[in-house]
């Protein structure tokens, strides 16, 4: 199931990750890892830590011991803004865009850790801030003519319909040129339709070399697209495999997938 | 670009109109009022990215307009600096005063911040009592006028309309680039911009400098206007006054919160007999502005079109185009040299 070897240049490994909520037990020593070109499917019943995980990752929460690294790099102690410069962009279960602005100003704003301008260059408009200002939207736009958003660029977020919030999420994630891309839940609430757009989406995403974790609960689609899956239970990793393993596990069957 | 480029044309338009108003105005004390219009407006437009596009409610201004003027006051008057550097040096004790409030406060939740606003404010006023031999204490200080020929009530207005535009100017381009995107980011969604790698508390912090040094420039003209200042010009409603112009302009936009600026200044003054009772004045309209038009006046024109004619929103079936995001993608930068 793997990709050509020269695409696992980047990975991320966390390690015996546990996270306690004051006498709540979210995560109990659980490992993941991340690897460029690859999809790595998370899988598990409501509250068994998936999105717990992936915050923990970009750096919403810090866990409560365990050590999550880049490569070398230890990346437990970093800011999320820093993890965002190292390259990991996110979308979120509910989509947090600015309702105001337009969907090609949504997506620059994951051009923010490309910008070099600074506040004043900006309020004096030097033509230096002009140019970079323009090749910026020229990648946002293209971005967002890629996802399929090319006929809305100027509409405000909160008039777009849901599926096209979701997709806008994706696009500005990938302005950021990311390595690793962590979804949450981006299936949810999408049509037949758009279900099958975001397969093909996330297989392009793939291709081009970046990471991809997929927080999901709609199962058919996890198993079809990821290279690897893991499920949790209750905080605890039940099992990890490829998609035919996982799927045929008696565990998994038993708390999650159903007979 | 098509908005951008209109934006600036209806900043053009603006500023013939006020190059217009020495024209037709009736008598001087209607420049005074356009003077004063234009130098709240220096303040309200670097408040108006902290409180209307960075989401920060700053209700403490007045302190820094108040260090701005007595610093201009005791600089170009007491001292005999050259009144043009005294204005430089109030703007950017302003905005070093804005860092040193900025710093212990910006990080607190909304509501604790605009009380320790309010209480620098209130500092700042017991501060310029108590340091009489310096500020001239409850008696207060002249504030010298500007040398020719800006020192006539025509000639100081055009000055102030000057700077004014630089500020209109440089507010414009901040909010239409990634600066304004990521200062809307805090507004709007704090966690987007975290994980869009926005340093919150650095970008609050420099916009409220900002507005810090766009007071201090303001007090110094404020001071000039007034050509002479006490403590009582400086009361704790004037910061409520530069709030509620932005309420009531609207947040998220430039030309709301000036003609909100314009319209709360001159109203009072030309309905004379609201003059008494310019303090139900303004609580009234803001009433009538939260409860029916929140997005404010700037989007009065706008809203009020929409209710006229609606225009319906088509929905567009998205189309993707991969081979383009494919290439799009390609060109990403770690591939070739990894992290910068």
């Amino acid at each position: 199931m793997s990709t050509t070897p020269s695409s696992f240049e980047w990975e991320i490994s966390a390690r015996d990750i546990s996270k306690k909520f004051g006498g709540l037990t979210a995560l109990d020593s659980v490992s993941l890892s991340l690897r460029a070109g690859e999809v790595h499917g998370l899988i598990g019943p409501n509250g068994s830590g998936k999105t717990t995980m992936l915050n923990l990752l970009c750096g919403f929460y810090a866990p409560s011991s365990g050590q999550i690294l880049m490569n070398s790099q230890d990346l437990t102690s970093l800011t999320i803004q820093e993890r965002a410069f190292l390259g990991l962009g996110r979308t979120f279960q509910k989509p947090r865009l600015l309702p105001t602005l337009s969907a090609l100003d949504n997506a620059l704003l994951g051009a923010w850790i490309q910008t070099q301008s600074g506040f004043l260059a900006t309020a004096f408009s030097l033509p230096f801030v002009r140019k970079e200002e323009e090749k910026l939207a020229e990648l946002a736009k293209e971005t967002l003519q890629g996802v399929g958003l090319g006929s809305v660029l100027n509409r405000p977020a909160n008039l777009l319909d849901h599926g096209q919030q979701r997709f806008l999420e994706i696009a500005r994630a990938l302005v950021m040129k990311p390595k690793f891309l962590l979804l949450d839940e981006p299936a949810g609430g999408l049509t037949g339709n758009e279900i099958l757009l975001l397969r093909d989406l996330i297989k392009v995403i793939k291709a081009s070399g970046i990471g991809v974790l997929l927080v999901e609960h709609h199962t058919d689609f996890v198993f079809r697209i990821c290279d690897r899956v893991t499920t949790f239970n209750v905080g605890k990793m039940i099992k990890h495999g490829t998609p035919n393993e996982v799927r045929t596990d008696a565990e998994v069957i038993r708390v999650y997938l159903g007979a | 670009m098509k908005y951008l480029s209109s934006k600036f044309t209806q900043l053009f338009i603006g500023i013939l109109f006020c190059c217009s108003i020495p024209i037709w105005a009736n008598d001087q004390y209607q420049i005074h009022i356009a003077t004063l219009i234009g130098i709240y407006w220096i303040l309200v437009s670097g408040l108006n990215l902290v409180v209307g596009f960075t989401g920060q409610l700053s209700i403490g201004h007045v302190g820094l307009l108040s260090i701005g003027s007595y610093a201009f006051a005791i600089l170009a008057g007491k001292l005999g600096f050259d009144p043009y550097l005294a204005m430089l040096v109030s703007g950017c004790l302003g905005g070093l005063c804005g860092l040193m409030l900025g710093l212990p406060s910006l990080r607190l939740p909304g509501f604790y911040f605009a009380m320790a606003t309010m209480a620098f404010s209130l500092i700042v006023n017991e501060l310029v009592l108590a340091q009489g031999e310096l500020t001239g204490g409850g008696i207060g200080l002249a504030g010298p006028l500007f040398p020719a020929p800006f020192e006539s009530a025509i000639g100081f207005y055009y000055f102030v309309l000057a700077i004014a535009t630089v500020f209109t100017w440089a507010s414009l381009n901040i909010v239409r680039s990634m600066w304004g995107r990521a200062l809307i980011s805090i507004r709007d969604s704090e966690v987007a911009a975290q994980a869009m790698g926005v340093p919150i508390f650095k970008a609050k912090l420099i916009v409220f400098v900002f507005s810090g040094f766009a007071a201090g420039v303001s007090g110094a003209l404020f001071a000039s206007l007034q050509s002479y200042i006490t403590p009582d010009t400086f009361v704790f409603e004037l910061s409520l006054f530069f709030f509620v112009c932005i309420i009531i302009g609207g947040k998220g936009s430039i030309l709301g919160p000036f003609l909100g600026t314009a319209v709360l200044t001159a109203l009072p003054e030309i309905a004379a007999p609201l003059a008494k009772l310019g303090n139900l004045f303004y609580g009234l309209l803001l009433l009538i502005v939260v409860l029916v038009i929140p997005e404010g006046i700037g989007r009065l024109a706008e809203m009020l079109i929409q209710k006229i004619r609606p225009r319906l929103v088509q929905t567009e079936p998205m189309n993707p185009d991969f081979s383009k995001l494919t290439r799009t993608l390609a060109n990403h930068e770690f591939k070739e040299g990894g992290q910068k």
